[in-house]
């Protein structure tokens, strides 16, 4: 070591992936959630308005109807029914909706939650994506670390289970561990920017080898057979190109990681996923699905009093347990509203720039088995121009056409249709 | 944290099914399913080619009216795969592999190619697993198992050795009163002092060798000596002031927080002024190696790629992946760890890729080559790569008759990975996995408990295992044998005294064969009763085959209520009477009440809520009219007897081995397996699936 005209950097701060680890550890040691309240949005306002964002909560099954509808169901003095009690404080900050209606049952419901394309066939699926957070996915990622992030609570797997699609119809599965998708995060969070690029070029070349193997094998196979290496590839090529823009670094303290299991534990992990996201600019798109098909099985809700299974509640009742597991969604959605419209961001908070979508699978009805009346809690999204402070009932109109009108709140006006059959926009979003 | 499996199979069946639909639609046939095992409703696919959802190009049904050609899939490795060929090739199992979403399950096993799926989460998992297999095997010194030319002396360190400056004034100095300010930038001035303390905590990065030097002058006065401390333990002492740096050595354990200690003491009051300390490391001991490294990472890349690819590597491959190294700039590590994800991150790796070469005068037919032979065989039978008898045969040229093919078959079957993907293909086939996480309300069912489930599952394993390899049963002994081996964990559910340990016992005349074990019966029962629908679909679906098309759009419905004073059968008797639900329902609920008679932990009952259980059903799938069978030892032998069942189990048999949904162009082989199946034992007919075509090849559609 050369001693002689030595000048010194500044305080020492390595930013290797121990450190990260030791911030982990430190901080579970002794930071609490209050974190939260003394952020600010890392995300650069610049000349811009900083970008919207787009979350979308999915739970099984529907509400019984008085669960959801307001006694008083006016416009804008309506109470907020026993379900949604919780939510009350953010009054300003929402929209309560129902009133669109989707074909058909349970398939239907999970497969068209996102796409607009009602499933069809004996593994229910869609058929055909992509859903509408990859959509947006794919449009936002220039400047976000991560295309989109799909977190999951105890969800399921099977086909029928999935809300998410690429552009190809293949399922883009959730991450049921909060702790896992915490480590997605920190591992885009913090890293100095020279180690990034030497990082990301070396990245480079090694991609360029694995997408030399693929295209090999795929010279060699008819397009059926080689139905999953093409999505391979097309990830890898998405990779390289994610590669080729210019770095964008996020320096942002995540706080510490999410830490135990089971329902209650697990529900707060990923909102603090999320909210670390949308915070540090890592992802424009969160999706956030609650068990699958029918809703989580038996056992995750007697942690919450409930000892009964989410779509037996919803099938067989009672219907105080149905009431209990949609109020306990409803706190988790208004936690979410909380903690980001805690976090300032340019004139306004986080909250403004983000649109907030509570969809379920099935809508209002007797023990809500039945999509010809689906409810929608919508929150956030101020500076979407959304009509906040608001109750509707919608009359009927097409679930296609919410989605299509979700893709204009966030901005895609070039786009002129979604899903099989959304072709207009529900005008009574915007205020 | 869910590993390998998700919880539920299709819950679609079983919950929606239970749900009243339009039976004008003809959604469920009355007249017995078609034989193989569709019940005639076509696939509804994609027809304009772009892939559905999860189908990846498969037709689903291809069956009674398709063309005569298939297409088959690549398939991807199953995260369990995944593992064992780590575990196989490297000797270890990376923690990434965790992060990887569950496989699905909603073709009943979690490696059919129809029902699988890749996503960017993968690839991140993919990726990082490869990486941290590096790391592991460093940390362990266990590479030169594999690789021998990969000595421990050679190892890089787990971390890139990194230079980290720290200026005076972020060390921690004493006495307080002693510093003073100072113009020179980041330095601290301390005057007049008698003894000097500074202190650092650092954050290392990794185990290794660190090298700490402490730049300061002494510019007034004397020191006397100087006592270097690290955690509390003093590792150096210099008693002359030759100048800086003042370097020690220290061996960090483990990654974390260490704290060096400075006591300069002087011949009196003296005046330092500390410019600062440097951290370097973890110091790469190996970097002299040169030579060796790179011939480490050549043979890496020459033992390790072709047992992880299940093939050679060709030259140009072979060049590209080396030239990775110069990529990692002078990080020996990182050059490792390029190369790992170049082999661990590929597809080859990942994929069960079969190419072949297309048969002669059979256009879309095409036959392995021997390492692909070998790969399938493995995997189908093992659930991991070929292993050095089979990559033996295959260099010798040994691996292609039918009987060389059979003698490894015969092999892998009975050995202990064989018995092992054995006992996962019934595990997965019959829902066993539940029982690990199976909860139910101890209020209702005070004798369970988790070592009750664990002994329902140990004794349907030592059924498999003793029919399959011991008693060379047959198929319908498996559905229909009067005999089993309780457990004594789990004994109270026959209502006997717990034997010391697992024997042989004839069944009383209510149970027969594996359908009237707990297992089964707990796994498809709820968390506080029985549910008939969920039985009905199970066997339905997983022992005969039968197909249940989802409920039709736009319909409505309402539960049957709860009632305290009903059986569970009465209150389900009075919904499915409903015409608009009996389509369905008059297949699956007559099923369901057979098994009325043993509660949701399997135990035998007569009465519910007071009320006296009626077990008469049937199967009308199988030809049983409603009504003809009683009690679940009636139903398991109508089952036995049934050919559907036969079908069913070589059509299940053979979307576990081969990982894909059959097709027409399998109806021989499934013949073939099926004729073993009705014949002779279990043992023979899971042997016989290596010798058909639909194993020995792949097929392509062929363009008109």
């Amino acid at each position: 070591m050369n001693r002689t005209a030595k000048t010194r950097r500044s305080n020492a701060s390595i930013t290797s992936p121990a450190r990260r680890r030791f911030l982990r550890q430190a901080a579970a040691l002794g930071v609490s959630g209050g974190l939260f309240g003394l952020l600010h949005s890392l995300v650069r306002a610049g000349e811009e308005p900083p970008p919207l964002r787009f979350f979308f909560m999915f739970t099984g099954n529907g509400h019984q109807t008085e669960h959801f509808v307001p006694s008083t169901p006016s416009e804008t003095e309506f109470d907020f029914a026993p379900a949604l009690v919780s939510l009350e404080p953010h009054r300003a900050d929402l929209m309560l909706l129902h009133g669109v209606s989707g074909p058909g049952s349970h398939h239907q419901g999970t497969s068209e939650a996102l796409t607009g394309r009602p499933s069809s066939g004996t593994e229910a699926g869609a058929t055909g994506g992509p859903s509408l957070d990859q959509l947006l996915a794919d449009r936002f990622r220039a400047g976000s670390a991560l295309p989109s992030l799909e977190l999951g609570i105890a969800p399921a797997n099977s086909l029928e289970d999935q809300i998410t699609f690429s552009a190809s119809g293949l399922p883009v599965p959730a991450i049921g561990s909060a702790a896992g998708a915490f480590n997605r995060l920190f591992g885009l969070a913090n890293e100095d920017p020279a180690q990034a690029e030497a990082r990301r070029a070396r990245k480079r070349s090694v991609l360029d080898v694995i997408a030399g193997d693929l295209t090999t094998l795929q010279g060699q196979l008819d397009v059926p057979t080689r139905a999953l290496l093409d999505e391979h590839l097309t990830l890898v090529r998405a990779q390289e190109m994610d590669l080729e823009q210019p770095y964008v670094p996020v320096s942002c303290e995540l706080g510490s990681a999410p830490a135990g299991e089971g329902l209650v534990a697990t529900f707060s992990g990923q909102l603090a996923n999320t909210v670390n996201a949308f915070r540090c600019g890592i992802t424009r798109v969160v999706t956030l699905r609650v068990g699958g098909y029918g809703g989580i099985e038996e056992g995750m809700y007697d942690e919450i009093g409930v000892d009964n299974g989410h779509h037996n509640a919803a099938h067989v009742g009672p219907a105080d347990d149905l009431l209990g597991i949609n109020g306990f969604h409803a706190e988790q959605f208004a936690s979410l509203i909380a903690q980001l419209a805690a976090i300032p961001e340019g004139d306004g908070r986080v909250l403004d720039n983000s649109v907030l979508v509570w969809g379920m699978e099935l809508g209002l009805g007797n023990y809500g088995h039945g999509r010809e009346d689906m409810p929608f809690v919508i929150a956030g999204g101020k500076n979407a121009g959304l009509a906040l402070g608001r109750y509707r009932e919608l009359g009927g109109r097409s679930y296609q056409d919410f989605l299509f009108s979700l893709v204009r709140v966030m901005g895609l006006d070039d786009v002129s249709s979604f899903g099989d059959a959304g072709t207009e926009v529900i005008d009574e979003l915007w205020a | 944290m869910a590993t390998t499996f998700d919880r539920d199979p299709p819950r679609r069946a079983l919950a929606c099914v239970s749900l009243c639909f339009v039976a004008a639609l003809g959604a469920c046939r009355d007249d017995r399913g078609a034989a193989d095992g569709t019940d005639g409703t076509t696939s509804v696919g994609d027809t304009d080619g772009t892939a559905s959802g999860g189908e990846s190009g498969v037709d689903e049904t291809g069956g009674d009216d398709g063309p005569a050609t298939t297409s088959s899939s690549t398939r991807r490795l199953s995260i369990a795969e995944l593992r064992n060929s780590y575990r196989d090739v490297l000797g270890v199992v990376p923690t990434a592999l965790d992060d990887i979403p569950p496989d699905s399950m909603g073709l009943t096993f979690d490696r059919v190619v129809n029902a699988q799926t890749v996503s960017a989460a993968h690839l991140e998992s993919f990726a990082a697993a490869a990486r941290e297999a590096v790391s592991m095997l460093v940390a362990a010194k266990t590479l030169d198992e594999r690789v021998p030319e990969c000595e421990d002396e050679i190892l890089p360190p787990l971390a890139p050795s990194r230079l980290v400056e720290v200026p005076g004034t972020g060390l921690a100095a004493g006495p307080d009163w002693a510093i003073q300010p100072t113009d020179e930038p980041d330095a601290i001035f301390i005057q007049y002092a008698t003894e000097v303390t500074l202190s650092y905590s650092h954050l290392f990065p990794a185990p290794g060798s660190y090298v700490i030097g402490l730049d300061f002058d002494v510019v007034d006065g004397d020191g006397t000596e100087i006592l270097v401390s690290f955690d509390g333990a003093l590792v150096e002492t210099f008693d002359t002031f030759a100048g800086p740096p003042y370097e020690v050595t220290v061996e960090v354990t483990a990654e974390g927080t260490g704290v060096l200690d400075y006591a300069i003491n002087g011949a009196g009051n003296f005046t330092l002024l500390v410019r600062g300390l440097d951290v370097e490391g973890p110091v790469d001991h190996g970097a002299s190696y040169v030579a060796e490294r790179q011939a480490c990472v050549e043979a890496v890349v020459d033992r390790l790629a072709p047992l992880a690819l299940r093939r050679p590597l060709d030259d140009e491959r072979r060049e590209q992946i080396l030239g990775l190294v110069e990529q990692a700039d002078g990080d020996y590590g990182e050059a490792l760890k390029m190369v790992f994800e170049a082999i661990f991150a590929t597809p080859s790796f990942l994929y069960l890729v079969e190419i072949g070469t297309e048969v002669e005068d059979e256009p879309g037919t095409f036959a392995l080559d021997a390492y692909e032979r070998a790969a399938r065989l493995s995997y189908a039978l093992c659930e991991s790569p070929p292993d050095a008898e089979l990559r033996a045969a295959v260099e010798a040229d040994e691996l292609s008759t039918p009987a060389e093919v059979e003698s490894h078959v015969r092999r892998l079957l009975d050995s202990p990975c064989g018995e092992a993907t054995a006992q996962r293909f019934f595990s997965q086939l019959l829902w066993l996995y539940k029982i690990t996480d199976l909860d139910r309300d101890v209020t209702l069912f005070p004798v369970y408990s988790s070592d009750v489930a664990a002994g329902m599952l140990a004794e349907t394993e030592r059924f498999v295992r003793e029919l399959l390899y011991v008693e060379d049963a047959s198929l319908a002994t498996l559905w229909s044998a009067d005999f089993s081996w309780p457990d004594p964990r789990s004994a109270v559910l026959y209502g006997i005294t717990p034997p010391a340990e697992q024997t042989r016992m004839d069944l009383p005349e209510e149970r027969a064969g594996i359908l009237t074990q707990p297992s089964v019966l707990a796994v498809t029962s709820t968390f506080d009763t029985t549910s008939p629908v969920r039985r009905g679909v199970f066997v339905l679906e997983q022992v005969l085959c039968q197909e249940l098309p989802p409920p039709p759009p736009g319909l409505m419905i309402s539960p049957p209520p709860p009632d305290p004073d009903a059986t569970t059968r009465e209150r389900w008797e009075q919904h499915s009477a409903d015409a608009a639900c009996s389509g369905c329902h008059s297949q699956i609920d007559p099923i369901g009440f057979t098994l009325e008679e043993f509660d949701a932990i399997g135990m035998h009952r007569t009465t519910e809520n007071g009320r006296a259980i009626d077990a008469t059903g049937g199967a009308p799938a199988i030809g049983a009219d409603d009504g003809t069978i009683v009690g679940g030892a009636a139903l398991a032998r109508a089952v036995a007897e049934s050919p559907e069942s036969v079908s069913c189990f070589a059509k299940q048999w053979l979307r576990f081995t081969l990982g894909r949904l059959e097709t027409g162009s399998d109806d021989e082989s499934l013949a073939t397996v099926e004729a073993a199946l009705a014949s002779g034992s279990l043992h023979e007919a899971l042997v016989s699936v290596t010798a058909t075509s639909a194993f020995t090849f792949r097929y392509q559609e062929v363009q008109p």
